[in-house]
């Protein structure tokens, strides 16, 4: 028992001090390197996010790519048009974000699996659309352009500055996530996805746990989408499209269902490629394909199936992830 | 291996004028040399297929350095060679565009093979940024490392926009943007340069045109809902105005869309005299094939965007009649034949169309500029020798181009165009209609 | 105007119905969806289109090869990626399927490039009056291509032998295999069959949307609404699907806005399936505690 806390222990520094070291051994490799940091960063908060709603929960969504526009267009509106604090600001995008997911999610009541996944798709095809529309509020395609930071006078111009801060966030994330489902209702989620008739008969509202949890999921990615926007400083309709809410699925799928550290992974492997292929010219979206596809082939579990866990002589039911994405289909023990 | 990203020329002797601003921390020489290596290792190691990479990463020694000394240069240029960089849809949605970065890669191949610029060859570093602006941002930070000396015919409005402060930031040049939206050119921006009218511009040339020559007295406008559609829309509903002209149908379309037949409805529906089409080729294709179907006839006037020969293929006999403006010679004039054989020279395998021109003409003011300041290739001599280009008709272009430090349009005058249906060939209508003579809310 | 809308939007929607077809198809008996559907016409499409105008073939003979084509490079995609991955998640093989998209289109931009070719109809494009709204002959053949092809494959499912063993592998991959059934079969079967028919869908679209690695992603994401809206596990569902949805776009691109055209449309999908969330030929699953 102690010697596994030891190994957590010893595990968790060691992840620890890798993430406080990556920006200063990316720096001399150039700047590319460091912004393709900060982006997986960005990424592994979706990533998360939507591994809380997907892997954890059961439900799948294609409207992510949306929430991190909402998230990019308050954040920038209340810092440019209203002069708030950006620390005011990216909240209030979590907030805003967790609203309208909450919204989104209403008809996950009812929804589930590809009827889900059409609702929510719906979403990352009006936002742009919307925000073409409003060009008044959102100054349609010539987009606006969101500052970076600062604390106090200090501006976190640099992409290792800005590294910390979206560490910062990312862990904070994770903190609220385990907690929360190690809590009633994050238990209350898990049991939904393994069978909804099972947890609503054990006393779970299934409902409004279904929309809570889409809301929870919307939020942290409204954060993503506000540290994007102050990073790039530039926000336009298409900056997010359904293509990257397909994207965000991959991520989580090669990296690993309902796995935190798997949600991580494939963030920065499918990140990392993604924008390391631009220099393959024609070829660029072969190799994206050609990953993704030896990915789940090699590793159907998950890129996270490759260590060895240290509670692996203990199988907990809850660590297997299993998305039900389509019908309920009979678990078939055939080789 | 054009197009892997990995450069090791030696660095010995740029007066490197590049500092990274951010956080100010100043990237050293030499470690900049060592990096250079340490990346096309990482990039080897971590991209599949990237043993290619390994090959190019031998630095190779300087060849004679001392014979110049007069020669000062800026970062990407040395004795020997320029390193230029662009970044487009290589792949995604509008890969079709990537037709224009294929036409600068086959003018600076026709440069390199004839001599190159004062015996200086042309390096392009070809990227794909699928028209996301998070990748062309990724993309313009790679273009830095590689130590470009400037940016070339980088296209869209939102990946220029995203990009575009990266570069500007690290004193980079950016060149003829493959956008003409005015968004990028006003107000001026010293290191970024236009080249394509811009929207603006023709949306004024043909509303006044087809006022004068052809008595219009109605207007519908079938646009792609975006900057390029918007702007165009805008141009023509103030330029109507002006003659008291009604702009009765304001149709939007979007990229994504796969049914045009209720646009053409909507169309039918106001029955303008005269239908102005903003739109990219595939959608105004369909567009005026749905006008045909539905036995509506109007004039059509095309942006210069789709005002390519191509249209005869995709719309058919909808196509014919219609007008169109143009800022580029004709396919098969004279005057573009080097275009056309370096071009299937460099690509074989895709037709030559007036987008790759486009290109084509975006490598030649570059060139141009470059060629003017002689051994002096620092940014700031660059700058000023390209804002001192008047007039110019040395490259493939029907209209001149011209820049000053408070004009950095390019091209400010076009001309009108028909489409003949019996000759399948667009047909010149008119001369050179200047930006001065049309009056522009620009400016 | 309203018929007229009406009628070019059901002309629209049997474009995503023909392309749901497929779709649906596969889902039926191995409940994946496959994403890379609409590329694989896509390529199936330019081998059609390669044989015409590059090679001078006739127009069935292109049209055949295509097929025989598609029936092949089906079955291969089935044997070569998706049987490996049959124990693991079903969200596994969807993105396997995602990830083949990409491969996919980036190798058409590679062979054919991105320059949109205009592919011949293989019917009269001329128009023809119904009633007060206008149609062309090209688009009515392809409305009856797609009933066509919905009632073929119904009946299969419903009377043929295969059919049933498609039914049964989709309902009970154990006791299927315990009653003889070939899983690697039937799979193959299905995965050649809907690429054949996604084959028929490109080169149908092809002349009206015009010949480019790109040209069925719109229609891709339609179809995958349409089949949705029709409760992904009926083929008449999926053309009433398609067809619905190409008329409320079209009704609604005239009659209130053009450019929040998909807003409008997915909010009233979103709208049918809250009252539906099976769809609307969708049978209701019996879920086990």
């Amino acid at each position: 028992m102690t010697s596994e806390r030891n190994l957590r222990m010893a595990r968790l520094l060691v992840v620890a001090l890798a993430a406080l070291a990556a920006p200063f051994v990316v720096m001399p490799l150039g700047s590319q390197m460091s912004y393709i940091l900060d982006m997986s960063v960005i990424f592994c908060i979706v990533a998360v996010a939507l591994n809380l709603l997907t892997g954890f929960s059961g439900q799948v969504s294609l409207g992510h790519a949306a929430f991190l526009m909402v998230g990019e267009y308050v954040s920038s509106l209340l810092t440019l048009n209203l002069n708030w604090s950006f620390w005011i600001a990216l909240p209030l995008s979590a907030v805003v974000t967790g609203i309208l997911g909450f919204l989104i999610g209403l008809p996950a009541v009812r929804l589930s699996g590809n009827f889900l996944a059409v609702a929510t798709m719906g979403f990352s095809f009006a936002v742009p659309e919307l925000a073409l529309k409003w060009s008044g509020l959102t100054n349609g395609s010539s987009g606006l352009m969101p500052l970076r930071p600062a604390l106090g006078s200090y501006v976190l111009g640099s992409d290792q500055a800005y590294y910390f801060l979206i560490l910062a966030c990312l862990v904070v994330q994770i903190i609220v996530i385990k907690n929360l489902l190690k809590s009633r209702t994050g238990r209350a989620f898990q049991a939904i996805r393994d069978s909804e008739i099972a947890a609503q008969s054990s006393g779970v509202r299934v409902g409004y746990n279904k929309a809570l949890v889409f809301s929870i999921s919307a939020g942290f990615t409204g954060i993503a989408g506000s540290l994007y926007a102050h990073y790039i400083n530039f926000v336009s309709p298409n900056d997010f499209t359904v293509q990257d809410s397909f994207l965000f699925l991959a991520m989580i799928v090669v990296g690993g269902l309902a796995s935190i550290p798997g949600s991580i992974l494939g963030a920065i492997v499918i990140n990392t490629i993604n924008q390391l292929s631009s220099s393959f010219g024609q070829y660029s979206i072969i190799l994206v394909g050609a990953v993704m596809v030896l990915a789940v082939l090699l590793f159907p579990k998950g890129l996270v199936s490759l260590r060895v866990p240290p509670h692996a002589r203990k199988p907990r039911h809850s660590s297997r992830g299993s998305a039900r994405v389509t019908r309920e289909v009979e678990s078939p023990d055939v080789p | 291996m054009q197009n892997i990203r990995v450069l090791a020329y030696n660095a010995t002797n740029e007066r490197v004028e590049f500092k990274e601003k951010w956080g100010g921390q100043l990237v050293k020489k030499t470690l900049k040399r060592s990096v250079t290596a340490l990346t096309g290792l990482a990039m080897a190691v971590w991209s599949v297929g990237g043993s290619a990479a390994f090959a190019t990463t031998t630095t190779k020694p300087h060849a004679a350095h001392h014979s110049m000394k007069r020669a000062s240069y800026s970062q990407g240029a040395s004795q020997t060679q320029i390193v230029l960089g662009t970044s487009g849809p290589l792949t995604g949605p509008i890969a079709a565009y990537g037709a224009i970065a294929e036409g600068e890669n086959a003018y600076f191949n026709y440069v390199n093979a004839t001599g190159g610029i004062h015996h200086r060859k042309i390096k392009l570093i070809m990227l794909d940024d699928q028209y996301q602006p998070d990748k062309a941002v990724a993309n313009a930070r790679a273009l830095v490392s590689d130590g470009i000396f400037a940016a070339v015919g980088t296209l869209g409005t939102a990946t220029n926009q995203a990009s575009d402060p990266f570069l500007l930031r690290a004193n980079i040049p950016v060149t003829s943007v493959a956008t003409g939206s005015s968004a990028l050119t006003v107000p001026v921006v010293p290191l970024r340069f236009g080249l394509e009218p811009t929207y603006t511009l023709e949306g004024h040339v043909m509303t006044r045109w087809a006022i004068m020559h052809n008595h219009i007295k109605t207007i519908g406008v079938f646009y792609q809902n975006d900057d390029f559609g918007k702007e165009g829309l805008n141009a023509i509903i103030q330029e109507a105005a002006r003659y008291h002209v009604k702009v009765v149908a304001k149709v939007a379309y979007n990229a994504t869309d796969t049914d045009f037949s209720t646009y053409a409805l909507n169309m039918k529906r106001a029955h303008p005299q005269a239908v102005f089409e903003i739109g990219v080729p595939e959608p105004t294709a369909m567009f005026e094939i749905g006008m045909m179907q539905l036995g509506f006839h109007p004039q059509q006037y095309v942006t210069y965007v789709s005002g390519d020969p191509i249209m005869f293929k995709l719309a058919g006999k909808a196509f014919n009649g219609a007008y169109t403006d143009g800022w580029l010679p004709l396919l098969n004039s004279q005057k573009t034949a080097t275009f056309r054989a370096w071009f299937k020279k460099t690509y074989p395998n895709t037709p030559p169309t007036l987008l790759a021109l486009s290109g084509w003409v975006d490598a030649q003011v570059v060139a141009h500029g470059l060629a003017m300041c002689g051994n002096t290739l620092t940014t700031t001599n660059f700058i000023k020798q390209m804002n001192s280009i008047k007039n110019w008709m040395g490259a493939d272009t029907s209209s001149p181009v011209t820049y000053t430090p408070a004009n950095h349009f390019g091209i400010d005058a076009m001309y009108m165009l028909q489409a003949n249906g019996k000759t399948q060939q667009l047909v010149p209508k008119s001369g050179l209609i200047f930006y001065h003579q049309v009056g522009s809310s620009l400016n | 105007m309203l018929w007229q809308t009406i009628l070019s939007g059901l002309a629209v929607g049997s474009l995503y119905a023909l392309s749901a077809i497929g779709l649906v198809l596969i889902f039926k008996t191995s409940n994946i969806v496959n994403f890379a559907q609409g590329q694989m016409a896509m390529l199936s499409t330019f081998v059609a289109f390669q044989m015409l105008t590059r090679w001078g073939f006739p127009y069935w003979l292109a049209a055949l090869a295509s097929l025989v084509f598609a029936l092949v490079f089906g079955f291969f995609v089935y044997i070569v990626f998706l049987s490996r991955l049959k124990r693991a998640e079903v969200l596994s093989q969807i993105i396997l399927t995602l990830g083949l998209y990409l491969v996919f289109r980036g190798v058409a931009g590679v062979l054919w490039g991105n320059v949109p070719f205009t592919m011949p109809a293989a019917v009269s494009t001329n128009t023809v009056h119904i009633g007060s709204a206008v149609v062309t002959w090209y688009q009515l053949f392809i409305m009856i291509v797609t009933l066509l092809l919905m009632l073929v494959f119904y009946a299969m499912f419903r009377y043929t032998k295969t059919g049933l063993a498609m039914r049964a592998v989709s309902q009970n991959q154990q006791a299927a295999r315990l009653m003889g059934v070939s899983l690697t079969r039937i799979y193959g079967a299905t995965w050649a069959v809907s690429t054949a028919l996604g084959a028929i869908a490109g080169l149908l679209i092809a002349p009206i949307l015009f010949l480019s690695p790109s040209f069925m992603d719109s229609v891709a994401v339609k179809a995958f609404a349409a089949a949705v809206l029709g409760g992904f596990s009926s083929l008449p569902g999926a053309v009433l699907g398609g067809l619905v949805l190409g008329v409320m776009e079209s009704v609604f691109g005239f009659y209130i806005s053009t450019d929040l055209k998909s807003t409008f449309v997915f909010l009233l999908i979103i709208g049918i399936l809250y009252v539906r969330p099976q769809g609307l030929f969708g049978t209701r699953e019996v879920k086990k505690v």
